[in-house]
């Protein structure tokens, strides 16, 4: 009895402990589990203002709450696990991106906007791979279900495949001082640390080189070069 | 590239790291030169790829972590002491499961009817002796262990009584004549019932089902210890456990 109440004490310190410490961030660590949930809202705000670290829970939570009903809805129509996970990546990076540019209106749930987006992503995928009668069959079913119009980044979306490829074709070393600081938001000075430069300035460089070596990558061809910049930036 | 500006600036621009003079001088040139508008559109856009370049690496190395783990159920996590101790327990459990299966694969594959009736018969003995001449007789020849002489003797019998039948029913037992034994026990259960007594009715019972169980008639033997087990006041409830009730019906299921 005494030991009871004793490990109760114990566990609620641990607990209040644990709220103070980790801040506002929705954690709850009981000594039977460790739940990490966020609300819509809670999941909008971290993607936007948060460091990578903390988008990586946020990516982790969507993957644990939404990953088995999308898959399910990805097998069910003529796809495999596969498809599937290379569909659920694709739903992620393009509803967080949305977030990032705050393109996001919120009119539906998250849950609905990610089962918009995949069935449309699948859509896509079924027209390129020429399935034109499974293809029909989604879309005549779920007509009512099309509460957001994700058109757009369907639309373009192997414009945004293609700028992924054209990205890989600079060199690590540019890839990695720029991520660090157009993604990561990293200072030079934290850069400098991970890289072989000896200056701030020489790394300064270095980043504007790359930067305008991308440049030239991604506008070899107009058409394309004009495509990029609606896909990245959204536009009709 | 417009020659008036440092083609750095354009980039140190857009990063907003330009003092405020600096910033209007680029301004300026942004509204008249074309090519340095679109030039800077096109570092803009370098700059967006980048970014959604990193989302699509940091998804990607999510989406590995999540795919290499078992499970997907990331929203609950055990802690690493709660999960040694539950697979310690599982692994336990599956261990007493694979124990218990076996033990029962082999009780089914060893349990027969001459195994069960030999753990279980013992030869029964006389106590007490009763007052009429023929059943003291019977009552003698039976401790002396003459089984044959009780046998010839029984036969002469024309009205054998309870006792009589149950002796018999013992020699022939003794004598491994199981078929014999079972007329005799059945006899003395008949004329219990006949006469409303319950002379010898509990050993009668007990014997006789252990004489089916040896002559391979098991169907009949169930229901009497099935009664024997369910009575709690029966003589030899104590012999017919849960465990012997268990094997029997394994017996059921092999034949």
């Amino acid at each position: 009895m005494i030991l009871s109440v004793l490990i109760g004490k114990l566990h609620k310190k641990a607990l209040s402990w644990l709220q103070i410490n980790l801040g506002s961030l929705p954690i709850y660590v009981s000594l039977m589990e460790i739940v990490r949930k966020y609300t819509d809202f809670e999941l909008i705000e971290v993607i936007k203002a948060s460091s990578s670290a903390d988008v990586d829970n946020a990516i982790r939570f969507m993957y644990s709450s939404y990953y088995e009903t999308l898959k399910i809805y990805t097998c069910q129509h003529g796809g495999n696990e596969e498809d599937a996970q290379d569909i659920f990546q694709e739903v992620l990076v393009s509803f967080i991106d949305l977030i990032k540019k705050e393109k996001f209106r919120g009119e539906a749930s998250i849950k609905t906007f990610l089962y918009s987006i995949n069935r449309n992503i699948w859509f896509n995928e079924l027209k390129k791979r020429g399935r034109a009668e499974k293809r029909d069959t989604i879309f005549e079913n779920h007509k009512d279900v099309m509460v957001v119009d994700v058109s757009q980044i369907m639309e373009q979306n192997e414009t945004r495949r293609e700028i992924l490829n054209i990205v890989d074709e600079l060199g690590d070393t540019c890839k990695k001082i720029l991520l660090a600081y157009y993604y990561d938001n990293l200072s030079m000075k934290e850069i400098l640390v991970n890289v072989n430069y000896e200056t701030e300035q020489a790394l300064r460089n270095k980043k504007s080189k790359c930067l305008k070596q991308l440049e030239q990558l991604l506008s070899v061809n107009p058409i394309m070069a004009k495509k990029l910049k609606i896909a990245l930036q959204y536009e009709q | 590239m417009n020659n008036n500006l440092n083609s750095d600036m354009l980039v140190d621009y857009l990063d907003n790291n330009l003092s405020q003079v600096q910033r209007l001088i680029v301004e300026d040139l942004l509204r008249d030169d074309v090519a340095t508008q679109a030039e800077l559109k096109g570092l803009m856009i370098a700059k967006e790829a980048i970014q959604f370049y990193g989302i699509k690496k940091q998804v990607n190395s999510i989406h590995k972590e999540m795919m290499d783990s078992n499970t997907n159920k990331f929203v609950t996590k055990e802690s690493p002491l709660l999960g040694k101790v539950i697979k310690f327990g599982l692994r336990i459990a599956a261990s007493i499961v694979f124990l218990l299966l076996s033990f029962g694969v082999y009780q089914f594959a060893t349990v027969s009817a001459d195994k069960l009736f030999s753990e279980n018969y013992k030869s029964y003995s006389l106590s007490v002796t009763r007052g009429v001449s023929d059943q003291i007789d019977l009552e003698k020849l039976f401790q002396e262990k003459k089984y044959a002489s009780l046998i010839n003797k029984f036969m002469l019998l024309k009205d054998a009584a309870q006792l009589e039948n149950f002796l018999a029913g013992q020699a022939f037992m003794e004598t491994q004549n199981y078929s014999q034994a079972i007329i005799c026990f059945n006899s003395v259960l008949m004329l219990n019932n006949n006469n409303k007594t319950s002379i010898l009715q509990d050993d009668a019972m007990y014997y006789l089902a252990l004489c089916y169980l040896k002559n391979k008639q098991n169907k009949l033997a169930y229901p009497i210890f099935e009664t024997i087990h369910n009575s709690s006041t029966h003589l030899y409830n104590d012999k017919v456990t849960k465990a012997f009730m268990r094997q029997l019906k394994m017996l059921g299921w092999k034949s």
